[in-house]
């Protein structure tokens, strides 16, 4: 409902603009192949696609944003992440509208909701899910807008937002990790509030959210009587708390950032329910000189309520513990983002991200090349491995070497 | 740390008064930069990246600034135009006196605006040649000047100025160990600078070739900066240049990085 009403504002909003001359159109065109090394079809990926951004004002205090993708897939389903839409499929990415006030900014339509100062680990990023079936070099691939309203408060002492998504949109998995769930997603509606403060040369924001877990947690196996195995999964609860920080100076930065996140399961008794946490990081960028800059960041995650036995013997009851992972009380993880420009129009970056406890990981090194004006050629790979049920290691076997061609217009 | 005036400085060095028969070195460089009265500033930027092998790429910058006269710290606000695919970013510099420039980010990708590490004066301009430094307003004070002699060059009789960083801060921060400028003695303007890395080698070479009088006074609004050692070179152009118009404080904010136009 949001998102129809969101799409009739904007055309009517298109169609003012446009006949004052106020209408923006601008555009990417993108090639993307490729291919699995662990796949026995070894062409996992090969689409064209092209977006079409709107933008525009319609006098000073309104504007608005429609992006559209019409993405053209050659391939059926056939590699490790099918099944994919195949063929042309035409879908709406951002497609907000804007109102400028004196000291409030809302923003109403499907839109990006990006959370926290630190990089790639974001301890507070609970709004957007992600895809990771669609994992490449641009943002825009492996995280999914969302419909959402979002008041922004500019009082003088700082910055409130307010945020409310009427829906639940879950993360998307690779098969077989992305069941079909009958839980009745539209009454399941997220909010939240941040407020942030830039003073001297220190930055914070505390953080407070309320809705759900992106993820579906098995809950049973039923067998059928024509013996078939069902599994049950179920959204559960997620309400945080967080914070973030950074403090700059010339060539660093330092920065930070938690969250308590709590679940349905409170007590810790229930071991298809992931318990109470902490998740936080601190990390840092140095940036020595313009061709290399480097991020590197730790991170804990700690259980409460938790024990490591107590839940694999529940989970041996419940004849669960071949599909649910048993984490450590405390994990650690470490992150990395280098950034180096080999020449003015050639830049190589390296982002991994590697979980301690459950020893899985992720690894995503391109180099993209400006051939020209808005036009880059990129090499790049994506390799995850980790035991099932861990955070990369659900996608364990769909590495990809890819190459993109892209230009704006 | 306050540094530099980043309200292209370079478009400032004229003079009227030409009693400059007794001047030295440093009495030329302060009537110069003395003349830098601008509030305001508006301009369409441009920039033409050139390598050795004749390869290019342009961009194209939307640029407002704001000095404050009382404290002589600037606030920056720039906006890429083009190309297409870094358009909407934005980048928002915050001078201060006692402390590192406050710079934010705002990448459309990630609909995020980012506080970022200062980077110092000497990081280059958007890939440019020209430093942060370069653009910026020199403080006079930083600097030891020696007046090395007269030239003509390129048709015009000049003097030749040498500038040496009074401080290993002010070496570090700008990268120069020596700078030497070419003044015009007709209306001192700044018309040809060469740039010594801290080696003692030459670095890179600025010639101005156009200025454009607005409101009386001379702008350097077309002016190359080629880096001898990589033989890379940056044309930075202004179009559309207003000055001392008024531009609210309140768009010099994190706020008004992320609107779409």
């Amino acid at each position: 409902m949001l998102r129809i009403l969101t799409g009739g504002l904007i055309l009517l909003g298109l169609t003012f603009s446009g006949v004052r001359g106020e209408l923006d159109i601008a555009g990417r065109l993108k090639t993307f192949s490729a291919i699995n090394p662990n796949d026995v079809y070894r062409w996992d990926k090969l689409y064209s696609q092209v977006q079409l951004n709107f933008s525009g004002r319609t006098g000073d205090r309104v504007g608005y944003r429609a992006d559209f993708v019409a993405r053209y897939d050659y391939l059926s389903d056939q590699g490790a992440t099918a099944p994919r839409s195949t063929g042309l499929a035409i879908y709406p990415a951002e497609m907000y509208l804007d109102y400028y006030g004196k000291w409030l900014d809302v923003r109403i339509g499907q839109q990006y909701l990006f959370w926290g100062r630190a990089d790639w680990v974001n301890p507070t990023d609970v709004f957007n899910p992600w895809d990771y079936t669609n994992m490449s070099s641009d943002i825009e691939d492996y995280r999914i807008p969302i419909p959402a309203v979002k008041a922004s408060i500019y009082p003088v002492w700082g910055h409130l937002e307010v945020i409310y998504a009427p829906r639940l949109i879950p993360d998307k998995l690779p098969v077989p990790f992305s069941p079909s769930v009958a839980d009745n997603r539209l009454a399941m509606g997220q909010s939240g509030v941040r407020f942030a403060r830039d003073l001297s040369i220190v930055g914070w924001s505390v953080y407070g959210y309320h809705g759900w877990r992106k993820k579906a947690e098995l809950e049973e196996t039923i067998l059928t009587s024509d013996d078939r195995i069902v599994q049950v999964f179920r959204f559960h609860s997620l309400d945080m708390v967080g914070a973030d920080f950074i403090f700059t100076g010339e060539k660093w930065a330092f920065k930070g950032e938690g969250s308590f996140n709590f679940s349905d399961d409170r007590s810790g008794d229930n071991p298809t329910i992931i318990n109470d946490n902490f998740f936080g990081t601190f990390g840092g960028d140095w940036i020595p000189n313009d061709k290399f800059s480097l991020n590197l960041q730790g991170s804990v995650r700690h259980y409460f309520n938790y024990d490591k036995a107590s839940e694999s013997q529940r989970l041996l009851q419940l004849n669960l513990q071949h599909f649910i992972p048993v984490y450590e009380t405390t994990g650690y993880s470490v992150s990395n983002v280098i950034r180096y420009k080999v020449t003015n129009f050639i830049n190589l970056q390296s982002v991994a991200v590697l979980n301690l406890a459950d020893r899985d990981w992720f690894w995503l090194p391109f180099l993209s090349w400006e051939m020209a004006d808005a036009t880059h050629l990129t090499l790049g790979g994506l390799f995850f491995d980790g035991p099932t049920g861990s955070d990369f290691g659900n996608s364990a076997g769909a590495d990809e070497v890819f190459l993109q061609l892209s230009t704006s217009f | 740390m306050r540094r530099t005036s980043i309200c292209i400085g370079i478009l400032f060095f004229i003079l009227t008064d030409y009693a400059w028969m007794q001047n030295t070195g440093y009495d030329i460089m302060e009537r110069a930069l003395k003349r830098s009265s601008i509030k305001t500033m508006q301009a369409d930027l441009k920039l033409v990246l050139e390598t050795r092998t004749g390869d290019t790429r342009e961009r194209e910058i939307a640029f407002f600034s704001k000095t404050d006269p009382s404290t002589d710290l600037t606030k920056m606000l720039m906006k890429f135009v083009y190309p297409k695919d870094v358009r909407g970013t934005g980048f928002l510099t915050i001078e201060h006196a006692d402390r590192a420039d406050d710079r934010f980010l705002y990448l459309p990708a990630l609909r995020q605006i980012k506080k970022i590490a200062s980077s110092g004066s000497g990081g280059n301009f958007m890939s440019s040649d020209f430093t942060y430094y370069d653009i910026g307003t020199p403080e006079l004070e930083d600097w030891t000047y020696r007046l090395l002699g007269e030239e003509t060059r390129n048709r015009r009789l000049s003097f030749m100025i040498e500038a040496l960083p009074k401080s290993q801060q002010v070496l570090d921060e700008t990268g120069y160990s020596k700078i030497i400028r070419w003044v015009d003695q007709t209306d001192l303007s700044m018309f040809h600078s060469e740039y010594y890395d801290k080696s003692g080698e030459l670095k890179k070479k600025l010639d101005v070739e156009k200025f454009t009088l607005i409101n009386g006074v001379p702008f350097a609004t077309d002016m190359v900066m080629q880096d001898v050692i990589i033989e890379h070179t940056s044309r930075m152009t202004f179009e559309d240049l207003e000055i001392d118009i008024p531009i609210s404080d309140d768009f010099f904010t994190p706020r008004y990085l992320q609107r779409e136009q």
